[in-house]
């Protein structure tokens, strides 16, 4: 399937892009996240397993067992923070 | 009707509160939450602060927020205004107190409302 991907924040900047369009084989969000880490570098780095990202599909925010669908908008961002 | 905002550009807290009840006698209090941008973070220094978006998202998300407010209370109206971009620059003068996140005029029961 198609997915649109967005990455916000420190994401954005360490990846150096804040879109783009994928094909994906696997079926969760979890998957995604596996199929961006095997890119190595940057990617596993950030995405690697008790680093702290959050992930929205069609913008809300879900698990990573969430299913994704066709042409689906994925986006990738750390957590908010304020105060 | 409950009013939402995101915009760059700073705001008078003061005003919207004012606006809130402004032609209205039924209003009987107006509470608010004012977030400010500070100079400090975890120890750090900070010189500026961006707040980045998810257009989309960020609409649905505040909305979601205006509508949990009103379940909880019986709010007369809302109004929330987050500001996104540069929402604080190093110029002495108003270096922290440009409001960085306002929330709600709402009004509780029986004749109160508020600004968060």
């Amino acid at each position: 399937m198609t997915l649109r991907i967005l990455y916000f924040a420190r994401l954005l900047e360490r990846f150096g892009q804040h879109e783009e369009t994928l094909d994906f084989a696997g079926s969760t969000a979890a998957d995604l996240i596996a199929q961006l880490r095997a890119r190595g570098g940057v990617w596993a780095e950030e995405l690697a397993a008790g680093r702290a990202f959050r992930v929205a599909v069609n913008q809300n925010l879900v698990a990573f067992d969430a299913a994704l669908t066709e042409n689906a908008e994925v986006a990738i961002f750390p957590p908010v923070t304020g105060g | 009707m409950p009013t939402i905002r995101i915009q760059t550009e700073a705001f008078d807290s003061g005003a919207e509160m004012a606006a809130i009840s402004r032609n209205r006698t039924d209003i009987g209090a107006v509470a608010s939450f004012v977030g400010l941008a500070r100079d400090m973070n975890h120890g750090d220094d900070v010189r500026a602060m961006v707040l980045e978006h998810y257009p989309g998202m960020t609409e649905k998300v505040l909305a979601g927020l205006v509508d949990e407010a009103r379940s909880r209370w019986a709010l007369l109206d809302v109004t929330l205004i987050h500001r996104v971009g540069a929402c604080c620059r190093a110029t002495p003068s108003c270096w922290w107190r440009w409001p960085a996140l306002t929330v709600a005029k709402l009004s509780p029961p029986a004749n109160s409302s508020w600004i968060i």
